[in-house]
């Protein structure tokens, strides 16, 4: 699978939250793992959650647009 | 987990035994440190009761057994005006108060994988993330095992090759470590040295020197 870096949360050091862009135009999110349970939510086997900050996800938009 | 700033303050005052700190930038950009920043580049004195809230945090910890302590990555084998700004204005205060307060030169480190990170209790990793500018964007607890023991790692191998505060002064004294006079921009300061031995420097930003109170709300 190719990733294109489309924007991250401007990690010199530590975290690094990011956002990719596949070849089948869609996105995949490098986040911290969230557990389903914590968040209350029935996740379907396969699947997985994923928290960034709000800004990430802004900012990896406004250069895809 | 992404963690506000209410929940990442309580750490700082009900933490049981141990808080420590590696910090790995050679400046931070906080908003409400910007004028004693300019304050300490235009050489005024410093205020005597700068940093008294955290110092008072810290000094109530000692008292109750606990520990406190962090480790600077210096970089370049040298003291640029931020961290000197850190030094003079916080670090001199804290480690007063009993915060062990320690530096290594990333030079000395190049295997070690480390983070801007806090470690509380030696058990909740809190991670912080700044942007290339050193703005903090976010505040990230933790909870992976396996960041736990990089993390933990991480200290204590800085730790082992550190040296205190007083062996910082002591370079500095000795010239054994580069202080260049520069802007926070990187350029020279030309405007900050004094024409002739004894003329005083009028700060830049405004003629009034006093200090304000408050401790900077987030970058600890």
């Amino acid at each position: 699978m190719k990733l294109t870096f489309v924007g991250g949360s401007g990690c010199a050091t530590g975290p690094c939250p990011t956002v990719y862009l596949t070849e089948n135009d869609t996105f995949v999110i490098q986040g911290f793992a969230v557990d389903p349970a914590e968040a209350e939510i029935a996740l379907p086997p396969g699947e997985l959650l994923v928290e960034v900050p709000r800004y990430v996800i802004e900012n990896a938009l406004t250069r895809v647009r | 987990m992404i963690i506000n700033m209410a929940r990442f303050d309580r750490y700082f005052t009900h933490f049981r035994a141990s808080a420590t700190r590696i910090e790995t930038l050679p400046a931070y950009d906080v908003p409400e440190e910007r004028e004693n920043f300019a304050v300490y580049l235009s050489g005024a004195p410093l205020p005597a009761k700068r940093h008294a809230e955290w110092s008072a945090n810290v000094r109530k910890a000692v008292a109750d057994g606990k520990y406190m302590g962090r480790i600077h990555v210096i970089h370049d084998r040298a003291l640029g005006p931020y961290l000197q700004y850190e030094v003079y204005w916080y670090y001199d205060v804290a480690a007063a108060a009993g915060e062990d307060i320690r530096f290594i030169f990333r030079e000395d480190v190049p295997d070690v994988d480390f983070r801007d990170t806090w470690i509380f209790d030696d058990e909740t990793v809190v991670d912080l993330g700044y942007s290339a500018e050193g703005q903090l964007k976010f505040v990230n607890e933790n909870d992976h095992p396996d960041r736990l023991e990089q993390a933990r790692a991480a200290w204590e191998e800085l730790y082992a090759r550190s040296f205190s505060l007083a062996e910082l002064h002591a370079k500095i004294r000795n010239s054994g470590i580069p202080v260049p006079r520069l802007a926070h921009d990187g350029k020279p300061r030309d405007d900050l040295r004094p024409k002739r031995p004894g003329q005083r420097v009028p700060n830049p930003r405004s003629g009034d020197h006093r200090y304000q109170g408050g401790d900077p709300a987030i970058r600890r």
